[in-house]
């Protein structure tokens, strides 16, 4: 029972960014987690060993399936595999959505502990201790993993990704043993999302809005955002209830932004919605709760009611 | 169609709080219970597929007493019966809940079960994927759109990154996680309310009614600490009164757009 297993997240072709974050935050934790093996699995994987050498990888696993994009069955199937061969100390998975269909079964079948969205990882004298965040991030968690093997998934866009390495690790091919069997669950295709007039990945100053601003109407941000000279963004909830467009979506499962100005108002800051802004230059946040994670992320952090505030609020300089 | 929806109750905390004298929780004199923000999605799922197809809609919470809001709202909505495993569950071990949901589903053999994706306290994100492991039923998490295929199958949409949507057929018995915004759930009326208190809600000691679960192997991650965002933060943050923040908030986007 030695070294890491990292599973790498791959759609479309393409190594997801993931799997370079968990690199980094593999050798944060030192030489304990060391040796690390990386697991590409899938029909074709065999194409993005290249993309697997990131720095701190030792040996890139290749496990050829005939399942052309992720389901859930043949890759659950394979990693079980994997796992019962190279018996790893610790097994990571980025706290993905493709994850969220895997790690928890693995974990029930394999008898192993689980620990979801992972933002700090290390090795204590032997023991692995992880932080993850509890009632919605208000509070973090400090908790050891005991039990053989127990299985992570990390908090995407915790850590920066890991660069490519100049060196080459080795590549071993690994059976994909009962990967083979008939699936429960096959790929029909994939749709894209929205694609609406409004881009908001281009704008310099987005107004964002969350659920913070209650049962106001939306229209009264889209004005206050055309006097400010912003662009209207939103969180989740208020496309959810149809106030909004998908288009408007900051984060995870909407738009990714990188604006010179992020003004958050009633945003909590949920890990989702950070995937979306975190790089922005500038993040100032008008929340009335202290303890918002949103905080975490911000420049600039107001704590009061937003109601207050935007009134006062000047048009920006062209 | 008999559809099992596992609800939870999920922990709020006050504006201000305090720790236990351990330092190892909340007090739960600054918690309220309410129901899980995506459970009413898959509650409104299960409804919607039981009036269109026939069938019952069984809703199941894991958990003490103040579980029972979760199961009441659920029943208002229009669930048929529901089931409290009257235990209370460690918050850190996203496998405690699934392993006493395991044991209801081997009792009611449903053909689908639909949890949310994640609870807005521990979000785990991690109890119905776990589930599906215990009782071996094929799953796909983090479900938008569900459509009824004859045969046996069902035909999901998965929401990945980006908003990009993954069609995936699956054959049933299974477990789905809903995803917020799948649909838009019905508000229950006052008389819905009231007739939630007629319904059959069962509960179970796990101990002795045979409902005890998979076994569960481990002990669940061990808490050594909790602390406060607050000490971490990196915001400078701006005080003052409403004009006088505001003020500063101009000055900085001026700042920053120059
Ligand atoms: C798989 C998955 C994908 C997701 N993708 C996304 C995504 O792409 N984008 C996204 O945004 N979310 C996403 N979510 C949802 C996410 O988990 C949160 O539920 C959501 O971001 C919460 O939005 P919010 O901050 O507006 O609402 P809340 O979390 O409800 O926060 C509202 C905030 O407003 C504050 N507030 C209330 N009143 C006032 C006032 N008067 N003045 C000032 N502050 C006030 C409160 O203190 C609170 O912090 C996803 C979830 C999952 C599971
Ligand atoms: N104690 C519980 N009782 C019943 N269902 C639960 C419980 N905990 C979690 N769930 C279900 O699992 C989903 C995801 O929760 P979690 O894995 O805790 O993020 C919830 O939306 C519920 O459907």
């Amino acid at each position: 029972m030695a070294g890491t297993l990292v599973i790498a997240e791959h759609r479309r072709g393409e190594l997801r960014q993931v799997t370079a974050e968990m690199l980094t935050a593999l050798r944060g934790a030192g030489e304990a987690l060391a040796p690390t093996k990386i697991l590409l699995v899938g029909a074709g994987v065999t194409a993005l060993a290249d993309q697997a050498d990131i720095p701190g990888v030792d040996e890139i696993l290749l496990c050829e399936t005939s399942a052309e994009h992720f389901d859930p069955w043949s890759v659950e199937n394979a990693i079980a595999a994997v796992i019962a061969a190279e018996q790893p100390r610790l097994i990571a998975f980025g706290h993905t959505v493709d994850a969220m269909s895997v790690a928890p079964a693995l974990a029930a079948k394999l008898g192993r502990e689980l620990t979801t969205d992972v933002t700090a990882l290390r090795d204590e004298d032997g023991a692995i201790v992880v932080e993850r965040p509890i009632y919605g991030g208000r509070l973090f968690a400090e908790l050891e993993l005991p039990g053989e093997g127990p299985i992570v998934t990390i908090r995407p866009g915790q850590f920066d990704a890991a660069g490519a390495s100049a060196a080459r690790a080795g590549r071993r091919v690994v059976d994909p043993q009962g990967a083979a069997e008939s699936s429960p669950i096959c790929h029909v295709e994939f749709l894209e999302g929205d694609t609406d007039q409004i881009d908001i990945t281009t704008a310099d100053f987005l107004l964002a809005v969350g659920r913070g601003i209650g049962d106001e109407d939306l229209d009264r941000y889209a004005d206050l955002a055309g006097e400010i000279g912003a662009t209207l963004a939103v969180s989740r909830p208020l496309v959810d209830s149809g106030q909004a467009t998908g288009a408007r979506q900051v984060g995870q499962s909407g738009k990714t932004v990188k604006p010179r100005v992020y003004l958050a108002l009633g945003i909590s800051g949920a890990p989702q919605h950070l995937a979306g802004m975190r790089d922005a230059d500038c993040i100032i946040a008008v929340n009335q709760d202290p303890d918002a994670p949103i905080f975490g992320v911000a420049h600039y952090g107001v704590v009061g009611d937003l109601h207050e505030i935007v009134d006062e609020l000047v048009p920006a300089p062209d | 169609m008999r559809i099992m929806v596992p609800v939870k109750s999920v922990a709020v905390p006050d504006e201000e709080f305090e720790l236990t004298s351990d330092g190892l929780d909340i007090d739960p004199d600054f918690l309220d219970f309410t129901s899980n923000e995506w459970d009413p999605f898959a509650v409104e799922q299960a409804l919607q597929m039981v009036e269109a197809a026939g069938g019952e809609v069984i809703v199941v919470t894991v958990g003490g007493k103040e579980a029972e809001e979760a199961l009441m709202a659920a029943l208002a909505m229009g669930a048929d019966r529901a089931i409290r495993v009257d235990i209370a569950v460690a918050g850190f071990d996203p496998l405690a809940a699934a392993r006493h949901l395991a044991g209801v589903v081997a009792r009611e053999a449903p053909d689908l079960v639909l949890c949310g994706v994640q609870s807005s306290d521990a979000a785990h994100g991690a109890t119905g994927v776990a589930l599906a492991g215990l009782v071996d039923y094929p799953h796909i998490a983090v479900v938008k759109s569900i459509a009824s295929d004859p045969a046996g199958y069902l035909t999901v949409g998965r929401e990945l990154e980006g908003g990009v949507v993954q069609q995936m057929e699956i054959r049933l018995p299974a477990v789905l996680t809903v995803q917020s915004g799948i649909n838009d759930p019905r508000y229950a009326n006052l008389r819905a309310i009231k007739q939630a208190r007629g319904k059959p809600l069962e509960v179970v000691d796990p101990a002795s009614s045979g409902l005890e679960g998979a076994a569960g192997r481990g002990s669940g991650p061990r808490l050594r600490q909790i602390y406060e965002l607050k000490d971490r933060a990196s915001a400078e943050m701006i005080r003052g009164g409403p004009r006088e923040v505001a003020e500063r908030i101009n000055e900085i986007i001026a700042e920053a757009l120059r």
